[in-house]
């Protein structure tokens, strides 16, 4: 079953990863090119999906749209786990008070509903993709911050640890050869769902007029945008509504497979 | 003297583990430490490698106090005494195959720079020594018997010739057959390696072969110490006769 579940998570990402990638060399019309007499086309020969209130090609802009998300969620993730990690091993293995402040800083930005923490990086770096890109790396921070604090402390009195110790390895050596092969599946799950999250926060974000700004393309911009047209025109909204949901889900979906698979893995090592 | 401790006390919150020890290690000599679990005996020798700061009294390696040790001693200090731990198998890293957990010793700090190629070398001449052959260095540590995780940690322990090398109930996770086995190949190691031992166990029997002097603990706290065959022969505190009778 879980391997049905792997096939299907991998089945349903390589939807938005390969309309981003492809969205690198060819779109069917640039982003930004309106077509007046065509708004609201409909699905045609001409437009694959259709056109919005300006005319613009909806799939050349749900490809773009793709390839923001996907880059906006594994960059800003990548960087929340950078951080995240290091903060994590320098509060697990740092002395009592440098762990203690550590600590409660980590548990301060944890306080904050995601959203309401990126809402307010966005609104002191200002809009735009870079922006959101940071404000969603800083909301990635203490969450990877805690787990790893957490699983090297679960780890940190382990027999292998302390033979490790009383080898005499560095530190570095210790966290980098001895801590890491553990910790990783772990990350590795965590970094998995978080994407997801990721690319829901920047859709929130555009949709609030925060995150993406026009005329670039996002999920959560064009839900915006296709709002005010909903009753009228309902099939605006299902493109890039849809390709949100299969992202996600796909993502979710890949890191409960991608737990299962590496917690049992360390089962047989055990 | 190569390891000893002055007046060592350890607490962990209202439980007194060790209490006022003192002892000595010389050069080449093999002690062992005999007690019932709780006496403190495990703790005596974490504080003594290292591992465990104690609440008062001294520990010295080659004559100078770890605690005060400058940066250079204090990496001769963590190279020179070296662990073997009871639970062989927990004691190996889960993921790292047995050639990669034989190359960490060569990686630690301060220690010159060794090629891969050298350190294969060293580790296939040290796998002969407890008559281990190569095909254990592709396995992971569940792969492994009891007796051959506990062989591959004494070499890991050995393979960079320590001067102590303190064996924490190390025979004691293993069945009759494979301790007799371990402790053959300990006494064989001590004929060919100037290394002083420090064995820390309940079963006084484990360690008649292996020591020159034996030191009994009860409650933190050192009961009877001498010579291995005076203490086995002769032995003068209640506490010491009990552990022997208990050990026949």
């Amino acid at each position: 079953m879980r391997k049905y579940v792997f096939i299907l998570s991998v089945i349903l990402l390589l939807i938005p990863l390969s309309l981003g990638i492809v969205s690198f060399f060819y779109t069917p019309y640039p982003i930004t090119e309106m077509d007046i007499d065509n708004r609201f086309s409909g699905i045609s020969k001409a437009h694959l999906l259709g056109t919005d209130q300006f005319g613009r090609d909806l799939l050349s802009r749900l490809m773009v749209a793709s390839r923001y998300a996907l880059l906006l969620g594994t960059v800003s993730v990548t960087l929340g786990l950078c951080a995240g990690a290091f903060i994590g091993v320098i509060s697990a293995l740092s002395n009592k008070w440098i762990s203690m402040i550590f600590l409660r800083f980590i548990d301060g930005m944890l306080a904050f509903p995601g959203i309401v923490l990126a809402m307010m990086f966005v609104v002191v770096f200002g809009d735009g993709l870079y922006s959101t890109l940071i404000a969603i790396a800083i909301f990635m921070i203490p969450i990877f911050a805690r787990l790893t604090y957490s699983l090297i402390k679960e780890q940190q009195h382990a027999l292998y640890i302390v033979a490790a110790k009383s080898m005499g390895l560095s530190t570095p050596r210790i966290v980098w050869r001895h801590y890491l092969p553990v910790i990783l599946p772990r990350l590795v799950t965590q970094f998995s769902a978080s994407i997801g999250s990721a690319i829901l926060i920047e859709s929130a974000l555009s949709y609030l007029g925060l995150g993406v700004v026009p005329p670039n393309a996002s999920f959560g911009l064009m839900l915006k945008e296709a709002q005010s047209f909903m009753l009228s025109y309902p099939y605006l909204i299902l493109p890039s509504g849809i390709l949100l949901v299969i992202t996600v889900l796909g993502l979710n979906l890949m890191g409960d497979t991608l737990n299962d698979r590496l917690m049992k893995l360390g089962d047989t090592h055990d | 003297m190569i390891l000893s401790c002055e007046h060592v006390s350890k607490n962990f919150k209202d439980t007194i583990a060790v209490k006022d020890v003192s002892l000595e290690l010389e050069e080449a000599e093999s002690i062992g430490i005999v007690g019932e679990s709780g006496s403190g005996k495990s703790t005596l020798a974490n504080i003594l490698g290292g591992l465990v700061r104690p609440n008062s009294g001294t520990v010295y390696f080659e004559g100078e106090n770890i605690m005060d040790m400058k940066k250079h001693n204090d990496l001769n200090f963590r190279q020179n005494v070296q662990f073997v731990f009871q639970s062989p198998k927990e004691s190996l890293h889960p993921y790292l195959k047995v050639r990669t957990s034989l190359r960490e010793p060569f990686f630690a700090k301060g220690r010159p720079r060794t090629t891969k190629k050298e350190m294969d070398r060293e580790i296939l001449r040290a796998l002969e020594r407890v008559q281990l052959n190569e095909t254990v260095l592709d396995k992971y540590p569940h792969q492994l018997s009891g007796g051959q995780a506990q062989r591959i940690s004494i070499v890991r322990a050995m393979i960079t010739d320590p001067k102590v090398v303190i064996f924490d109930e190390a025979v004691s996770a293993l069945d009759i057959l494979v301790q007799k086995e371990v402790i053959e190949i300990l006494k064989k190691l001590r004929h060919n390696i100037r290394t002083s031992y420090l064995f820390i166990t309940h079963d006084i029997s484990t360690v008649k072969s292996l020591t020159d002097r034996i030191i009994v603990m009860k409650d933190g706290k050192i009961v009877e110490t001498g010579k291995t065959d005076d203490i086995l022969n002769n032995p003068q505190a209640p506490y010491t006769k009990k552990l022997i009778a208990s050990a026949i």
